[in-house]
């Protein structure tokens, strides 16, 4: 049986199989992985809208009112524990400290093994946020529009979870040249968290900036799954997949330019 | 197939480093003019290696052994010179190339510290294709010969520095590479575990036949696996023969030591010219003598010193590569 199926796969899935162990060897550790973004949620988010809405003196703001702004919050939580949770936080390190030897020596890429784990990583947010989806639906603190818009909302919110690993793998990439590249990295991340509209809605934004945010990959990673999942126009579903794409093969292409100068470079140290 | 495991012909690696003066004055300084300096690692190094031999790098920190290393398995891009390993461009990383080699990195763990040593095996085992037949063999072989069979389902970072060393030496050899390079392979390791891990790579290589490319600060593990010796020095390569040649380049010298009842003088006109060097108190001496004066000085310390203690030996290696090292204008050429 086992030889009938492609080496190819059987490496990705065996690396797979390989991050889950590590995953588990640190159980609490794993457990706060994926409970983070639901609590930082509760915390941050919904408390500081919840205020917001009690310290206004009128009942909406940019149109939304306060029930219409949570579930906003709820979604945007949703969204972001599929398109924008994954961290390729070691990569620069690795590659600073010479970790990645090993894998120029392995019959098995370094962008590889980095998207095996990414995967894993995924199939759990997939878990966790199915999970709360359906917690949240049973509590009415969310509403479905349609299974077709929570169907394109969630594939996009996916798809858009491929697009933000090249983001990570790429920075971290970076650290073949820049001795420090996390200052790179949380700028990137903070840029992410305002610019897609996980926390402020876009709506709310001058126009100005609405226009600048809009020729960026940003709102794909917030604001665009969210108008689809709160019911919005499913015309945009089809844009966007094809955006997401478009930019996802504009940072491969990067990625891969960046690996061959970079491995040029290469110096192993500490070896 | 070609005999030639290895073959390089003026092979350079030159660094490019940044100096930094130190201070929160230099930190500024050198991010407005950084001071950039090029640094040769490795200069027009020329080697040939046949499949089955083993060859031991030689050189003090900073020689350019390691970085030699690492242009032939691929790690780093050579700056010049040609090089090919098993008829592999190494730079080129090809997969059939790295499903044929092996790198044993005594400073750095290659296994993942989280997880069980086999859990580690059984990804290399997909990585490298290797068949399930093969696999059960090879782990049953390295795992009886290392003596840790019972260690398979430990997670790594559980194991002790040495259990540890003898899983990466699996692991790096699961696939049944044909070359082999082991850079200081029982660095940190304690004697007894030096030894097991040096008689394994004996009889590994006999039971095999890989070519094995060593480098080591153990003296020891030379004298025990290489018949042939690469010296380098300042990234140049030095001496290239037998270990036999190599222990004869200061002539033919014998090391003796010679132990005293009591701190003797240590200005006395005997010892010019035998290379004394004294412990703190004057009662114990290392010399190197000529072979041919070895009677004749012998008895004069013997009859001048109040000597409790003799002993003589050929001339360790490892004081060969120390007078070496000081003296590189001692190596022929």
């Amino acid at each position: 049986m086992r030889a009938s199926v492609p080496t190819e796969f059987q490496k990705w899935w065996v690396t797979i199989e390989n991050c889950f162990s590590r995953y588990m060897a640190y159980k609490f550790d794993f457990l706060l992985t994926l409970l983070a973004p639901t609590i930082v949620f509760c915390f941050v988010n919904y408390s500081v809208w919840a205020a917001v809405y009690r310290l206004n003196t009128t009942a909406t703001i940019g149109g939304f009112s306060e029930t219409r702004m949570l579930q906003y919050q709820i979604w945007a939580m949703l969204v972001t524990l599929l398109a924008r949770s994954h961290r390729s936080w070691n990569l620069s390190e690795d590659i600073r400290y010479g970790r990645i030897t090993s894998f120029l020596l392995y019959p098995f890429s370094l962008w590889k093994y980095h998207f095996s784990e990414f995967l894993a990583f995924q199939s759990l947010q997939i878990v966790a946020s199915a999970v709360a989806l359906v917690v949240l639906a049973s509590l009415s603190l969310i509403s479905i529009p349609s299974l077709l818009h929570l169907f394109a909302g969630l594939s996009l919110s996916i798809l858009v979870g491929v697009l933000w690993f090249w983001v990570e793998f790429s920075l971290g990439l970076l650290a073949f040249w820049l001795d420090e590249v996390w200052v790179f990295r949380v700028t990137v991340q903070l840029l992410a968290v305002l610019c897609s509209g996980a926390f402020i809605p876009l709506e709310l934004f001058p126009n100005v900036a609405q226009t600048l945010i809009s020729l960026t990959p940003f709102p794909l990673l917030g604001s665009i799954p969210i108008t689809i999942l709160m019911g919005g126009d499913l015309q945009i579903f089809l844009s966007a997949m094809i955006q997401t794409l478009v930019w996802t093969v504009l940072l491969i292409a990067f990625g891969v330019f960046v690996w061959k100068r970079g491995t040029k470079l290469y110096s192993a140290t500490g070896m | 197939m070609s005999v030639e495991a290895i073959f390089t012909d003026g092979l350079s690696k030159q660094f490019t480093t940044t100096r930094k003066a130190p201070g929160l004055r230099g930190a500024l300084k050198a991010i407005v003019a950084p001071q950039r300096e090029l640094r040769t690692a490795v200069s027009q190094f020329s080697l040939s290696v046949n499949r089955g031999e083993i060859v031991g790098l030689l050189g003090p920190n900073g020689a350019g052994k390691t970085t030699l290393i690492k242009m032939l398995t691929g790690i780093v891009v050579p700056t010049g010179g040609k090089v090919t390993v098993l008829g592999y461009e190494p730079s080129k990383r090809a997969t059939e190339f790295r499903k044929r080699i092996a790198l044993v990195m005594g400073q750095k763990t290659q296994l993942w510290w989280d997880i069980p040593a086999m859990d580690s095996f059984q990804l290399l085992r997909r990585y490298y294709e290797i068949s399930d037949k093969n696999f059960s063999a090879r782990v049953e072989m390295l795992g009886t010969m290392l003596g840790v069979t019972h260690l398979f389902n430990v997670h790594l970072r559980k194991l002790s520095l040495g259990e540890r060393m003898k899983m990466e030496l699996m692991a790096c050899l699961l696939h049944d590479p044909e070359l082999c390079f082991l850079d200081e392979p029982t660095i940190g390791l304690d004697i007894l575990a030096q030894k097991q891990v040096r008689d394994f790579f004996k009889s590994y290589q006999r039971e095999c036949g890989t070519t094995i490319i060593l480098t080591s600060h153990y003296m020891a593990d030379i004298e025990a696996l290489c018949p042939r010796i690469v010296l380098i020095l300042e990234g140049q390569k030095r001496f290239d023969g037998h270990i036999r040649e190599f222990e004869k380049i200061l002539g033919r010298e014998k090391f003796v030591s010679l132990t005293f009842s009591e701190p003797v003088d240590r200005a006395h006109p005997l010892w010019a010219d035998l290379h004394a060097q004294w412990d703190e108190e004057g009662s114990k001496v290392e010399l190197r003598i000529r072979e041919e004066e070895l009677r004749r000085v012998s008895i004069d310390l013997l009859n001048t010193f109040p000597v409790i203690d003799y002993s003589t030996e050929k001339l360790p290696i490892e004081r060969v590569m120390k007078a070496l090292v000081s003296n590189p204008e001692l190596l022929p050429g």
